[in-house]
């Protein structure tokens, strides 16, 4: 390596350091965890400060801190402002967290929603693209760990990647998604102040003029407003976003996990606050030419230009923000994937009548698992980091009209959002081998809606008392976990957890 | 078609195996999209301590970076014709390698960036009347 900056003994002693501080974290929060939903849903009760930084963190994974650098290079000023059209994705599930948690109170994720809305093909479906996806993401978290630790310092990349994986699966463990949240608040502090650290120390080192100038005289498209593939980028990234967002149970979780009223506030104010962390990351890989650093592959130009430009003090720094992300997203996809594995296939369809013990044991091996399979698979270093993610894109984006119209309209049944899952999928992922990663989101949002859109002109079929029904049953089952038989008083019909106004009942056709 | 198939086989092997199958004198390409304008050389197997990568002008070959390391990622590339070739210290050099990039046309971009416009637009429209609907029945 040739900008090895941090000595290897500083590059250890910082992740032991910060290691210590999340595992202490994850054991102090996650102490008092009673339940099940203490475990996986903080107890149902976060509050508006730590439910925007949990989203924000959330979302400055990894990727945001080297893949927007990395999509920076390669396709210029547009592949920075497209990564950052990230953030629509969160800002349009604002007001669908609130509608998540007005009709499903007491849901646990979003595999939840799609079984008892659409049905068991439908919902079987969408566990096969979430789990891919989050299987894919924490590949991608993985490979970024060893990737990072690698170019900073010189560490092997394995050696740095196992050690991201251990820490982040064993706090996790310890906490649940309590401990998740709770490091994230101090995970989001250090990346907001790190970037404008950062930002202020690329702007007085490497001017824009200098930029702008061998920009232009060594790699002109990368200026070119023009540039056809970054073009073709920007909205792919966009519905990339919306996709991951809108169907991911990381997001989900949250919906559930926050106190009423605290989801649609929380979103808009993260997304708001990402917006401008992919532009400065961007802005630091278009100085790699001025530099004259070489990238040996385009996911490391973030963590080398920051070891040429800035030095120790400086690679300390981007390693610390870089590893706070890494950390805020790694968990919180283990967890998330956890508890959709947990709830939808262990209890779903192998152990229907688990009890919550039973599920609370099982959602920790399933995590340990997850982190098991993550580092296997990220062992090889199969692929940069974007296109990796680009290509789970042609997956995610085909869920985005099921769920916005299953969750707003009582339109569309189970045949029409397995038809636009399947169809968005398979044309998106035709889409990226035959074009290119920038538009395999985007072709599976259009195929998807063309099957769901038309589903508005039908008449309404679905009751939404149909989810409440469905929980009802699994409420009346906690009891009887807890109490070691079944309630006697019988429930007012039409009880449960929280409102769901005034709807007039309908027949539920279709199911 | 066939560059994206490529990216298929790197998703699919090890990376490590794909370089180390490759002859030592030859350049190789461990990650490209010409229709984006980028390419990452990478010589793996050249032998020596370090390497001058270079490109072929109107005046002859000029270098392109000067090294230790074994692979450098191009990006930001025209449309044109472009060879490229590496040399070692050790006094070896890479087979010269020709690759031609050529940017997707602005129809088709244009075309994928309105259809994303529009798609964005309907997508803003249903949620915004389905949110006022469902106030609206509370």
């Amino acid at each position: 390596m040739e900008y090895v900056t941090l000595p290897p003994g500083v590059a250890w002693s910082i992740v032991a350091i910060f290691s210590l501080v999340w595992l202490g974290m994850g054991y102090w929060i996650g102490r008092n965890n009673a339940d099940l939903d203490d475990y996986m849903l903080a107890g149902r009760k976060v509050g508006i400060g730590l439910a925007v930084a949990t989203s924000m963190a959330t979302w400055v994974t990894s990727n945001t801190t080297m893949t927007a650098p990395q999509l920076a290079y390669q396709l210029g000023l547009w592949g920075m402002v497209g990564y950052s059209l990230g953030c629509v994705g969160l800002l349009l599930f604002a007001p669908l967290a609130r509608r998540i948690r007005e009709i499903m109170p007491q849901g646990y994720t979003s595999g939840d929603f799609i079984r008892l809305r659409y049905g068991k093909t439908a919902w079987r479906i969408f566990l096969a693209i979430s789990l891919a996806y989050s299987v894919g993401w924490l590949i991608s978290l993985g490979m970024a760990g060893g990737i990072l630790i690698e170019a900073l310092s010189g560490i092997p990349y394995i050696y740095g990647m196992t050690v991201i994986i251990a820490v982040c699966t064993a706090y996790t463990l310890f906490g649940g998604l309590k401990a998740v949240i709770g490091t994230d608040f101090v995970q989001c502090i250090i990346i907001l102040v790190g970037v404008v650290v950062l930002a202020v120390m690329v702007i007085n080192r490497v001017g824009f003029e200098d930029v702008h100038d061998v920009l232009m005289r060594d790699r002109p498209e990368l200026l070119n407003m023009l540039f056809p593939a970054a073009i073709m980028f920007l909205f792919n990234n966009l519905f990339f976003g919306v996709g991951e967002v809108f169907h991911s149970n990381v997001w989900w979780s949250r919906a559930f996990a926050f106190a009423p009223g605290v989801g649609l506030k929380a979103y808009l104010l993260a997304g708001i606050f990402w917006l401008p962390i992919p532009i400065v990351a961007g802005f630091i890989a278009l100085t790699a030419p001025v530099l004259g650093v070489n990238v040996p592959a385009a996911d490391m130009v973030a963590p080398l230009v920051a070891s040429e430009m800035f030095g120790t003090t400086g690679a300390i720094l981007v390693f610390v923000v870089v590893f706070a992300a890494l950390a805020s997203s790694l968990d919180s996809v283990l967890a998330a994937t956890g508890d959709l594995i947990t709830k939808d296939i262990y209890k779903g369809h192998l152990r229907p009548g688990a009890s919550e013990r039973e599920l609370r044991i099982a959602a920790a091996w399933i995590i340990l698992g997850i982190s098991i399979v993550t580092w296997a698979l990220s062992v090889p270093h199969m692929a940069t980091l974007g296109s990796l993610l680009q290509f789970m894109g042609a997956f995610v984006a085909s869920t985005i009209w099921p769920i916005a119209i299953g969750l707003l309209y009582r339109k569309g049944a189970g045949r029409h959002a397995t038809a636009a899952m399947a169809l968005g999928t398979i044309l998106g992922v035709v889409a990226y081998f035959m074009i290119g990663f920038y538009v395999a989101a985007l072709v599976s949002a259009i195929v998807s809606m063309l099957v769901m859109l038309p589903t508005l002109w039908l008449p309404d079929t679905f009751d939404w008392a149909y989810l409440q029904e469905n929980l009802e049953a699994k409420t009346r089952r906690k009891e009887h976990d807890d109490l070691g038989s079944w309630p006697t008083t019988p429930r007012p019909a039409g009880a449960g957890a929280g409102g769901l106004g005034s709807h007039s009942a309908s027949r539920i056709a279709g199911r | 078609m066939t560059r994206n198939l490529t990216a298929l086989l790197m998703l699919l092997l090890a990376h490590g195996a794909e370089i180390g199958s490759a002859s030592a004198t030859e350049l190789l390409m461990t990650d490209s999209d010409f229709g984006a304008g980028y390419v990452t050389l990478a010589w793996p197997g050249l032998g020596g301590e370090s390497f001058i990568l270079q490109e072929k002008g109107g005046t002859g070959w000029e270098a392109l970076y000067k090294g230790t390391s074994t692979a450098s990622t191009l990006t930001g590339l025209s449309n044109g014709d472009y060879t490229y070739r590496v040399i070692s210290d050790a006094g070896r050099t890479t087979e010269p390698l020709d690759i031609r990039i050529h940017h997707h046309s602005l129809t088709r971009a244009f075309g994928f960036f309105g259809t994303g416009a529009v798609l964005l637009l309907i997508l803003l429209a249903v949620i915004f009347v389905g949110v006022r609907s469902r106030n609206s029945t509370v």
